[in-house]
């Protein structure tokens, strides 16, 4: 059981996400852009961050690289769904890049999930 | 003859698709009939007023053919243009909606995988969830397919062997197919290279196979060759150095009338199951790598089906050696 904060837009896949999670007895937190998110990260330090890439206010990226800035070691999953002329792909590989340790590409399975979730935490 | 009244003829004669030969031929005959039937007239002057009014009419029929033509290279701009803007417009579309759909797929897979654990392996309450579950994978990889079509303007090309993307696309192709269809790949180009970007001639194979598939059913051949365009006698101009792909059916063929608006956005015979953008993709995908698509169809008389070839610039030719022992051909 793990501590997860959840930085989803969406209102309809963040509480699902969170069901999901839940179920799977972990504490689940949820926050609605970067910038609550991080709020909530300085506040609570969860074992684990699963944020969307593609959010107003700050988004996913910019949430990832303010997080290296604190010197904290709390691993991050990167979802998406993809935006514009730009794929679910190519923003998780930029997550990728700075650092995050597992991404899933929306929508997912709740197998897919799960080994994310394993694969981030074990680090 | 006034230049007004000759123009209106000159009008009647090319709504009458006679030509400028005709017209001289006219002004013959009259010169030979007056000549005929009046001796005694002074052929000279006869002969100037006959020819000045006819030397009108050729020049107005002139005119009145060369508005004809402007008229119908206007009308060919606009459909382009209005075809162009249309494809644009899906793209806008995809890309626009894409991210929200692919959150609400997001959660009806995760609600339906959840109330799926609830029910047990024997309980067909669970088949219809796992029906959702793969319904929804269907559905993002429409999504995909519709923003790639969006991205094409900002991919880029790199060099690739044709046959063997081909090979690629048609073995996962091949799982697919009902039984009853038989897949031959017939590669007379071996290693030719095109420039193009990652995943877009998969696409245009693919896309062109499922369509063809599609219309065959259960059962028929689908072949798909390989050549260079030079060995093709129906190749479009300025294709001496492509190379061709042609994916061939004995399916239900396309009347005249589907032909003709096959490559528009949304345009399927195959409502509510297609989402009519396979071959305006397609179609897309080929334009910009600066090739050519034509489509020969027959849907009546004893042998139906469709081929469609489309060509593509060739950079380079790779390798002589066939793809294999049998001599270029693969069945899958």
């Amino acid at each position: 059981m793990a501590h997860i904060l959840i930085i989803e837009d969406d209102e309809h896949f963040r509480p699902m996400l969170a069901q999901m999670l839940t179920q799977d007895n972990h504490r689940v937190r949820v926050a609605c852009n970067g910038e609550e998110g991080m709020a909530m990260v300085m506040a609570e330090k969860p074992d684990l961050v699963i944020t969307d890439v593609l959010m107003p206010k700050m988004d996913g990226i910019d949430f990832v690289m303010a997080l290296s800035r604190q010197n904290t070691s709390i691993p991050v999953i990167a979802i998406s769904g993809g935006r514009r002329a730009i794929s679910a792909e190519f923003n998780l590989d930029s997550a990728s890049l700075i650092g995050v340790q597992a991404t899933l590409a929306k929508p997912f399975s709740r197998t897919d999930l799960r080994q994310a979730v394993e694969k981030a935490l074990v680090g | 003859m006034a230049l007004a009244e000759a123009f209106e003829l000159g009008r009647r004669l090319v709504g009458e698709k006679a030509s400028p030969d005709d017209i001289v031929g006219l002004h013959h005959e009259a010169m030979l009939h007056l000549a005929t039937t009046q001796p005694l007239l002074p052929m000279g002057s006869a002969g100037g007023q006959l020819t000045l009014p006819l030397l009108e009419l050729t020049m107005a029929h002139g005119m009145v053919f060369r508005e004809q033509m402007e008229q119908k290279y206007q009308a060919l701009v606009s459909a382009r243009l209005e075809q162009s803007s249309r494809l644009e417009a899906v793209g806008t579309l995809a890309a626009g909606i894409a991210h929200d759909f692919n959150n609400i797929l997001g959660s009806v897979v995760g609600y339906a995988e959840m109330t799926e654990d609830a029910f047990s392996n024997e309980d067909p309450l669970r088949h219809n969830l796992r029906q959702i579950v793969m319904a929804c994978a269907r559905a993002q990889a429409l999504v995909a397919r519709m923003l790639a079509f969006a991205r094409q303007t900002s991919s880029e090309p790199v060099l690739q062997e044709l046959d063997d993307e081909m090979y690629q696309s048609l073995a996962l192709l091949a799982p697919t197919l009902s039984n009853g269809i038989e897949l031959v790949f017939l590669n007379h180009h071996p290693g030719a290279q095109v420039l193009a970007a990652p995943g877009h001639i998969q696409q245009i194979v693919m896309n062109l196979c499922i369509n063809a598939a599609e219309a065959m059913g259960d059962s028929g051949e689908l072949t798909i060759t390989l050549t260079a365009a030079a060995d093709e006698w129906n190749a479009p101009k300025g294709h001496d150095e492509s190379v061709c792909i042609c994916v061939s059916d004995t399916g239900s063929g396309m009347p005249p009338e589907v032909q003709a608006r096959a490559f528009d956005p949304f345009f399927s015979t195959k409502a509510p199951k297609g989402s009519g953008l396979g071959l305006s993709v397609t179609h897309g995908i080929v334009q910009q790598l600066g090739g050519d698509i034509t489509i020969f169809s027959r849907s009546s008389g004893p042998k139906t089906g469709t081929q469609i070839r489309v060509y593509l610039p060739c950079l380079e030719t790779g390798r002589e050696a066939p793809c294999n022992e049998e001599g270029l051909w693969r069945i899958f």
